[in-house]
């Protein structure tokens, strides 16, 4: 079915550290529900999720990213109907197919599977924005770089609106970093970061940012264990999630050690604090092999991009790397306390169908780019005069 | 270009996770140990205090009248009262981790499974036990208006700080925690709660503690007194303070009244404490401490007895609005029986409190033994005598020829028989003149003693010499005790602007004029003259207190025993004012009788108050004025309090008017006055007195008619209680009538 002899060498570590950081996420989850009576639940389902997203990441091998490429446009428009049914849903009742959950939209249910649109949006904004930025120049004009910025801030605007703050955050420096190694003059680029660099502190101030978003920056700031409001207010999950990540130590409390987390201690420790979880588990060697291994994906991704001269492929690459390095970035700095809380899943390791699946979908475009033989003769694409 | 921006991209994942294998460094190896303390901290649930018990009330003879016993307190938590989305989340996982039949549900069956457990739980509830599930909706619903009102009030406490927040975001400790839903379970409904219940997590059947009254009497219900929560004031002045298990907390029980108030330091215990791992592991505790018991000097059985022998006696009558005894043993002077009537039954008092409150005509929340005060009238006499001796006004011979009348054809001065269109005494002597209790006699006594050396001997009579003017004398302790008015020198210069005139000194003598006495105070004056020495009376065995016997000074032993010789007479001896009704065969009995003066109390008034209220204008051009506007409200209560209630007032509004309506009881034809106030003060056995009673049957009438049979029905049950309290054994009472009488 696959011609496995095809697979270059490249897509092997990226493939393999994933399934490992899936590993550890899945063990993470097991640990505290072992001493639960009946079976595993959670562990069971996440194995199910990970066996879907394999097949995914299969049928993404299959299909080829040249062919999903052309459909990008499709699809995209596709992504963006289904963000407009949340949106709507706030004002239509659109159950049993969208409920509100925690005061946000996100979930569209049908059957027994939900799905979190913004999850699957992102692989279709990087195929979109590739697929747009394949054979152009133009976007070395300042003129040319409108239409990116549009179709990066439509998504995530309306993203912004379900709400998941989070995911909104990954399109803007995805989008950077494809127009960076695309080829968009320095000089556009440096604009656009003083803009950025301006909007920050003007948004935090602005009415955009609700009460609790300031009060989680406010918290990052504020770290004292001493001060018992933060402690048992803003800062309850941050100070949690430290006592769980510094009490792991060198070495690991073990595998066993699952109290902390069977008494509920750590809030969403499945999810967005995992890493948490396994840096209380397998200590600061765990932790750092966890960093390891992100650096493995996303050195692999880069070297695809590179190795590949084929412009869709190279632009697929380096912006799957840009969303899978700038989700992690985020979780981790979120869970040992140097960034603010945003809800934002750790890839391939936090709990949740959509999330991995995305994820491996993402790896399979990743792979599907590297196995692509690339042809010698043709001109090496994006070089242009730094001038 | 395109390899060297990638190699610049790659920069970013690497320094990225450079700083952040710094931050693990600094997290896990610079800090770790200290992290880790932390972990294992919070692995331990907070503190739980362990209640003690409240020590016992318990009578001279060791009956328990009051105990805490152990008792159980349902309750649940918050989030399933109000029935709260995020609870409701929580619970829903907890049901699918805890059983293997609902671990295949989805999550939106578990969360419809625990909505239906949460709002199942009143019908059940009411299944299993006596209240209906009306009655646990109601509870609910007064649980989460309390909390809500809170939110509220925080939440506009806040804003008021200019702090912005979401009211539904606001969390309080309250919706954490578990509330009340059933206090002082059945034994029976708590086993069966369990059984049926028991897999609910978000209820818990709780130990807790109930204050129980294990006597039915209710004449003791003042005395033994009430609990209720700790005040702030008491919080402050909590002599316990420093020590963080014993100090109160808030929402301690603590004694507020009666014998509650007066022992709490003995009686309130120390609390333990348990800690607990998650795990359900003790880890450290500490035992509570229970409280000591306390015992009475009282004798319950006497103490009923006598209650049902006053409550008889107020009974004939409908003006008889209530009564008291004390009965004082002479020489410890511990209070062997202390009766009020009306009592209360302390089980419903709450439930009936206003009732109880506003019954105006027979007061029954009045610890009238020690918190009423009534004209001593007649039974003042023997110390007004003793006073005349002590400064040489009369001699055992001084005699004073009674015709009846102090002032022919005055409106007041006449002896008693005057009223009863009988002649005079004739000449009286000392101790005929407290046989008969001859007015004229005391009159005159009364005039030549003058005024201030009357009261000030009375002063130091009734509530000891030397003691201490700046307070009141609270010989018991009791909180509710009050030391009645003599009309010092001092008082009558603070409260009364005058001088004393000849005619006051004539009415103290009679223990009239502005003078006033408590039954207790009357009992321990009676037991003073038996023995000579004024003594404290105390409510507590084994009493701490400094209570040295006091001689009373200047009286020679042939004088005391003019007094006593004329109070034996007035029971004893043909002539005596209660010969007959307060006389037995088999105990020499010496008292004395009293009609004191007195008036109707009112039991409905009219209260007027001048409210300021705010009126908003109807007109559109002064829409945003609001003008205040003075409201005349009015009702006809039998209490202020209830006033307030009735016109929806504040507790502490002040009538501006007030004019009564009725009064109560109800005056006899023929009088300007209602019925005096019924006394008979005594003590026996004659030569060496053991036991003094005193009592008063309000509006009873004549002393000698109505009180002195009383007084007799007493002493006979003092002879009958199982305790020797006269000191002639069981079977020596004719043997001590014997001594007595050879001795005259």
């Amino acid at each position: 079915m696959i011609n496995w002899r095809g697979v270059p060498l490249l897509g092997w570590p990226v493939l393999l550290a994933a399934l490992s950081l899936t590993a550890l996420g899945v063990i993470g989850v097991y640990s505290a529900e072992a001493d639960i009576e009946g079976p595993p639940v959670t562990t069971l389902r996440q194995l199910m999720f990970l066996s879907i997203g394999i097949s995914g990441f299969m049928l993404v091998q299959l299909v080829g990213y040249r062919e999903l490429g052309r459909w990008s446009y499709p699809l995209f428009v596709v992504t963006l109907g289904a963000l407009a049914l949340l949106l709507i849903a706030r004002y239509v009742p659109m159950a049993p197919f969208i409920i509100e959950r925690r005061n946000s939209y996100r979930w569209i249910t049908i059957g027994p599977m939900n799905f979190q649109v913004s999850e699957y949006a992102k692989i279709s904004f990087i195929l979109a924005l590739a697929y747009y930025l394949r054979y152009r120049t133009n976007y070395r004009s300042i003129v040319g770089l409108l239409m990116p910025f549009v179709l990066t801030l439509v998504p995530m605007a309306m993203i912004l609106k379900e709400p998941d703050l989070g995911t909104s955050l990954l399109l803007l420096p995805t989008l950077f970093v494809m127009l960076y190694v695309a080829g968009a003059r320095n000089r556009h680029l440096s604009i656009i970061l003083l803009l950025g660099a301006i909007a920050v502190p003007s948004f935090y101030f602005s009415p955009l940012m609700n009460r609790y978003q300031r009060e989680r920056i406010q918290a990052l700031f504020h770290q004292d264990e001493t001060d018992h409001r933060w402690r048992m207010d803003a800062g309850y999950q941050l100070a949690q999630s430290k006592i769980a990540i510094g009490s792991g130590g060198v070495a690991g409390q073990g595998f066993a050690e699952g109290a902390f987390f069977r008494h509920d201690l750590l809030p969403e420790e499945h999810n967005d604090f995992i890493f948490a979880v396994v840096a209380h588990q397998w200590g600061f060697l765990g932790a750092m092999f966890v960093v390891l291994l992100y650096l493995i994906i996303i050195f692999f991704g880069l070297t695809i991009a590179s190795a590949t001269n084929d412009p869709l492929g190279r632009l697929l690459a380096v912006g799957i790397c840009a969303v899978i390095c700038a989700q992690t970035l985020i979780n981790l700095g979120m869970t040992v306390g140097l960034m603010p809380i945003t809800g934002m899943s750790l890839p391939f390791v936090s709990a949740g169908g959509s999330g991995l699946i995305s994820n491996y979908l993402m790896l399979g475009l990743l792979v599907s780019v590297a196995r692509r033989r690339t042809l010698e003769m043709a001109p090496k694409p994006f070089e242009f005069d730094e001038a | 270009m395109f390899e060297r921006r990638l190699k610049v991209v790659l920069t970013i994942p690497i320094l990225g996770g450079l700083i952040l294998i710094a931050r693990l460094y600094r997290l896990q190896i610079v800090d770790g140990a200290q992290y880790d303390k932390r972990a294992e901290q919070s692995l331990i649930a907070p503190k739980r205090f362990l209640p003690p018990l409240r020590g016992s009330v318990l009578d001279r003879h060791g009956r328990v009248l009051v105990s805490d016993e152990p008792t159980f307190d349902l309750s649940a938590h918050y989030g399933a009262l109000s029935e709260d989305e995020n609870f409701l989340r929580d619970y829903a996982r907890e049901i699918r981790r805890q059983s293997r039949h609902y671990q295949r549900m989805s999550r939106s069956d578990a969360e419809g499974e625990a909505l239906r457990r949460v709002q199942t739980l009143y019908d059940r509830l009411a299944e299993l036990t006596e209240a209906s599930a009306d009655e646990y909706f109601a509870r609910r619903d007064s649980i989460v208006e309390s909390v809500e009102f809170l939110r509220d009030y925080i939440w506009q406490a806040r804003a008021g700080e200019g702090i912005e927040q979401r009211k539904e975001d606001m969390r309080l400790r309250e919706e954490d925690r578990f509330h009340t839903l059933i206090r002082d379970l059945d034994r029976t409904f708590q086993s069966r709660i369990e059984i049926e219940l028991g897999d609910l997590s978000f209820f818990r059947i709780m130990p807790a503690v109930r204050r129980v009254w294990q006597t039915e009497d209710r004449s003791l219900a003042h005395l033994l007194g009430r609990i209720g929560q700790v005040s702030k004031e008491r919080l402050e002045e909590d002599p316990r303070k420093t020590d963080w298990l014993a100090r109160y907390r808030a929402g301690d029980l603590v004694g507020v009244s009666g014998v509650e108030y007066l022992a709490e330091d003995v009686l309130r215990g120390t609390r333990g404490y348990e800690e607990k791992n998650l795990d359900g592991d003790v880890i450290e505790s500490v035992a509570s401490i229970d409280g000591a018991p306390v015992r009475l000097t009282i004798d319950a059985d006497l103490q009923q007895r006598v209650a049902e022998i006053l409550q008889a006696a107020i009974s004939v009558e409908s003006g008889r609005t209530g009564g008291s005894c004390v009965i004082l043993d002479v020489s410890t002077r511990e209070v062997l029986a202390m009766v009020s009537v009306p009592g209360f039954d302390q089980d419903t008092f709450r439930k009936h409190y206003d009732h109880l409150r506003d019954e105006a005509r027979t007061r029954p929340l009045l610890f009238r033994a020690i918190a009423e005060e009534y004209q001593p009238g007649s039974i003042v006499k023997p110390v007004a005598l003793l006073a005349g001796l002590k400064h040489g006004v009369v001699t055992a011979n001084t005699t004073y020829d009674c015709d009846g009348s102090y002032i022919d054809h005055s409106k007041h001065w006449h002896c008693w028989t005057h009223w009863k269109h009988r002649p005079g005494h004739g000449p009286m002597a000392a101790t005929g003149a407290i046989q008969h209790s001859c007015n004229l006699y005391f009159y005159d006594l009364g005039k030549h003693v003058n005024a201030r050396r009357l009261s000030a001997f009375y002063d130091d009579f009734i509530r000891g010499p030397g003691h201490d003017t700046s307070t009141v004398v609270r010989s018991t302790g009791l909180l509710e005790e009050r030391d009645g008015i003599i009309p010092t020198f001092e008082w009558i210069e603070k409260y009364r602007d005058r001088a004393y005139t000849w005619a006051d000194g004539c009415n103290y003598a009679i223990g009239q004029g502005e003078m006033q006495i408590t039954p207790l105070q009357a009992a321990n004056m009676y037991a003073t003259l038996a023995n000579g020495f004024y003594r404290d009376p105390t409510i507590v065995m084994g009493d701490q207190r400094e209570r040295r016997p006091k001689p009373i000074a200047g009286i020679s032993p042939a004088q005391w025993q003019l007094a006593r010789r004329g109070l034996y007479l007035c029971v004893n001896e043909p002539g005596g004012t209660a010969y007959e009704k307060a006389t037995l065969d088999n105990l020499v009995i010496c008292g004395k009788t009293g009609s004191a003066q007195c008036v109707a109390r009112p039991v409905k008034t009219k209260y007027v108050f001048n409210v300021e209220q705010e009126v908003s204008d109807e007109s559109a051009l002064a829409s945003d004025l609001k003008r205040t506007e003075t409201v005349r409200l009015e009702t006809v209560a039998p209490t202020l309090e209830r006033a307030r209630e009735l016109l929806d007032l504040p507790h502490d509004a002040k009538p501006d008017e007030w004019r009564v309506v009725e009064r109560w009881p109800k005056i006899p034809e023929g009088r300007t006055t209602p019925l005096p106030h019924a006394w008979f003060a005594g003590y026996a056995p004659y030569k060496k007195p053991r036991v003094a009673v005193a009592l008063i049957i309000e509006h009873g009438g004549s002393g000698g008619q109505v009180a002195a049979p009383v007084g007799r029905q007493v002493f006979s049950a003092i002879m009958e209680s199982a305790h020797d309290y006269l000191g002639v054994g069981s079977g020596s009472q004719q043997v001590a009538k014997g001594n007595d009488a050879a001795d005259d």
